[in-house]
């Protein structure tokens, strides 16, 4: 059969550039006046809030939720130190391997962690010759108490820790007109530890700030 | 007149039909679609906001920087997330105050190929700590640990400091830096009467940092 242009392969012919613009400007212009249209637009910006409400929801929700199932922050890692009715020195007696993110090189901290579920903690710490301060941090991160060695009474810091149920509990326990001697701090949060801490201003300090610290005691204020 | 759709209309769930009884229609995926990437971006932006620092509550005196609600009862949800994803210890409010500065008094990074002096008063307290910290303000360990406190410090008649802080050594009062690399630095007043009103303070009650020279 002789080559005639029937038994060619029909070869579309490429379009020019002008026209391909001109067709891709009419075909972006007729999806944006689509998207335009009334019920799009309400659409598209239904559909817009409904995702700026959800992922605020998801912010909101992850950022609270965090403290709840926390496990590294030093409320969780050190709950059970101070087992023994003492404080634990951090980096000596317990958790060598836990740094503390933002502790001072020129510190000693002692921790006791105590869980109310089991009954009130009562602290008691003797003031020294270095400053010392005692905070109560609860788990999931936050404090609640401090007080430094110039709330010590005849040398001595000490208060209670109880959840609302044992302060009110220990309230009607007490003899009208008596003066309470116990300072009671009701903690937020049933589980959570006492930190001691001392300042160490020079090397030769930190032994005795070391002694300090692990002198505090915690034990049942039932 | 076009038809203004329902306020749910996306949330509309499609009918099944005989012919294809599971595969979710076009509605149902743009809301699958949406939702997974609204989740994605709330979660993503907790993620992105919770850094070593709180985002709120800052507050700035000249080149420091602190947030006294970290340490109080009534710290803002941010700044118990940042203490829940690790082992923190913030100072108490009656505790102390810690500050950070991570610009000298003018504004620009601290470097450690840079040699500054920090001047000035410092707060009333029982004794307070400076330290050098990397970036995320952990203090540098090993033979990059560095800090003073107000027992190594010999100051005028007034009460003023006066340090150099350079890699280099320098006489009188010095503050080794580490070579090179940026860093903070974290001071630390315990025990002392403003506390509560930090917020409130003339920034020249701390000490400013001034830039010397740098190498390079």
């Amino acid at each position: 059969m002789s080559d005639t242009a029937l038994d060619q392969p029909i070869k579309a012919a490429p379009p020019d550039r002008r026209s391909l613009s001109l067709a891709m400007r009419a075909s972006s212009g007729k999806q944006l006046r689509r998207l335009l249209a009334r019920g799009n637009l309400a659409r598209l910006l239904h559909g817009l809030a409904l995702f700026v409400a959800l992922a605020a929801l998801a912010h909101l929700l992850t950022t609270l939720l965090i403290p709840r199932y926390a496990r590294q922050d030093a409320g969780s890692l050190f709950v059970v130190a101070g087992a023994e009715g003492r404080a634990d020195l951090i980096g000596m007696d317990v958790q060598a391997e836990v740094a503390i993110i933002d502790a001072d090189p020129f510190t000693a901290i002692g921790v006791c962690g105590f869980d109310l579920n089991d009954g009130p903690l009562r602290v008691r710490a003797r003031a020294g010759q270095l400053p010392l301060a005692l905070s109560v941090h609860v788990r999931g991160g936050g404090v609640f108490y401090a007080v430094t060695d110039k709330a010590a009474q005849r040398g001595i810091i000490e208060f209670v820790v109880l959840n609302q149920v044992q302060f009110d509990e220990r309230a009607a326990r007490d003899d009208d007109g008596e003066s309470i001697r116990e300072l009671r701090v009701v903690s937020p949060a049933p589980q959570g530890i006492v930190v001691a801490r001392a300042l160490v201003r020079q090397p030769s300090d930190r032994q005795g700030a070391e002694a300090l610290v692990r002198a505090m005691a915690c034990g049942s204020a039932s | 007149m076009a038809r203004v759709p329902s306020l749910f209309a996306p949330l509309t769930l499609p009918r099944r039909t005989r012919l294809d009884p599971v595969r979710p229609d076009l509605r149902t995926r743009y809301l699958i679609v949406l939702v997974l990437a609204a989740l994605a971006t709330g979660i993503g932006s907790t993620w992105a906001v919770l850094g070593e620092k709180p985002p709120v509550g800052a507050v700035r005196l000249g080149p420091w920087q602190t947030f006294p609600r970290l340490g109080s009862a009534d710290i803002d949800p941010y700044g118990r997330a940042i203490l829940a994803r690790g082992p923190h210890l913030p100072l108490a409010a009656g505790e102390g105050i810690q500050l950070s500065a991570a610009t000298d008094s003018t504004g620009s990074s601290l470097s450690g190929s840079c040699r500054y002096r920090i001047s000035g008063a410092t707060l009333p307290s029982r004794g307070w700590t400076l330290v050098v910290a990397n970036g995320a303000s952990k203090p540098l360990t090993g033979a990059d640990a560095a800090g003073l406190t107000d027992a190594d410090i010999v100051t005028d008649e007034s009460g003023k400091l006066t340090i150099t802080a350079s890699p280099a050594v320098s006489s009188g009062n010095w503050l080794r830096l580490p070579k090179q690399t940026r860093f903070e630095l974290i001071l630390r007043f315990y025990d002392t009467p403003v506390s509560s009103g930090i917020s409130q303070l003339d920034p020249a009650a701390l000490p400013r940092i001034d830039k010397l020279a740098c190498e390079g």
